[in-house]
């Protein structure tokens, strides 16, 4: 399910973008549950299969998970839409990144800077939480939720790794149990 | 890491495949569950005592899980909690300063 895609399109993309990058400073993740809302509800440019997809090819591939923003611009608008994506979620965050981190060496126990530390933290921690639900949610199929709760307990409790993980779980989905 | 994707696209329709992708698709659910839950023993040194890192914390959940509320109502429980986190961070030590002449 692609629309036809418009400059206009793309110019929003980019905006949405760069805004979600400046809110999401902990983390790309964070980002995931708004780039749903606004290219999938909003915007109508790629499924909801293709966005969970997206995800989760990202996660797959060797490099950062957040790439999965270029995979989704992708499904979405070809490589264009894949440059506009990754440009909005990358440049504004590295600016102000680069920008805190000047600022913050020299005041590193300043009390606000303290405070705006300790009240993020719940918030950082609680996104990928977050987004993580949603992207539970899509499939309320009972193996699936099994998939996902087995995968969260092995992440929290042990040190098994990652691609391990996401290679079991891709065994397990092509065989067909999933 | 876009060549994949291509691949991908090439092969989307292939039952196997959109299996796999299903269940990449759940395991990678459960990878930023866990990993947000892992991170929270970073919460133990924090100023805002449990209570309050529980709260802002499972607030900011519920807004953007399940009420799906945009992402920047981040900022404002963010802007609050940094609030409540001054607070608590305490005035700074009185008598370094006293001790300037």
């Amino acid at each position: 399910m692609m629309t036809t895609v418009t400059i206009a399109d793309l110019v929003t993309l980019f905006v949405t973008l760069t805004v979600l990058s400046l809110l999401t400073n902990g983390s790309a993740v964070a980002a995931m549950p708004d780039m749903r809302r606004v290219m999938v509800s909003d915007m109508g440019l790629l499924s909801d299969a293709q966005f969970t997809s997206s995800i989760a090819v990202a996660q797959a591939a060797p490099g950062p998970g957040m790439l999965f923003v270029a995979v989704v611009g992708y499904q979405a608008a070809g490589l264009l839409g894949a440059a506009v994506t990754l440009l909005g979620m990358l440049l504004p965050s590295t600016t102000l990144a680069y920008a805190a981190a000047r600022w913050g060496r020299n005041r590193r126990q300043s009390r606000p800077l303290r405070a705006l530390k300790a009240g993020m933290a719940p918030i950082v921690i609680a996104f990928p939480v977050a987004s993580g639900w949603l992207l539970a949610a899509q499939t309320p199929d009972l193996r699936h939720i099994a998939l996902t709760v087995a995968a969260a307990l092995l992440v929290w409790l042990t040190r098994v790794h990652m691609l391990l993980m996401i290679a079991v779980g891709a065994t397990l989905g092509a065989l067909g149990f999933i | 890491m876009l060549a994949l994707t291509v691949l991908y696209a090439q092969f989307a329709d292939a039952p196997a495949v959109i299996g796999a992708v299903k269940g990449m698709g759940a395991v990678t659910a459960g990878l930023f569950i866990g990993t947000g839950l892992s991170l929270a023993r970073t919460l133990k040194d924090n100023p805002m005592r449990a209570a309050a890192c529980a709260f802002v914390g499972i607030a900011t959940f519920v807004a953007v899980a399940l009420m799906h509320w945009p992402a920047w109502i981040s900022l404002v429980f963010g802007a609050a909690a940094s609030v409540y986190a001054w607070r608590r961070v305490g005035a700074p030590v009185r008598n370094e300063r006293r001790k300037q002449p």
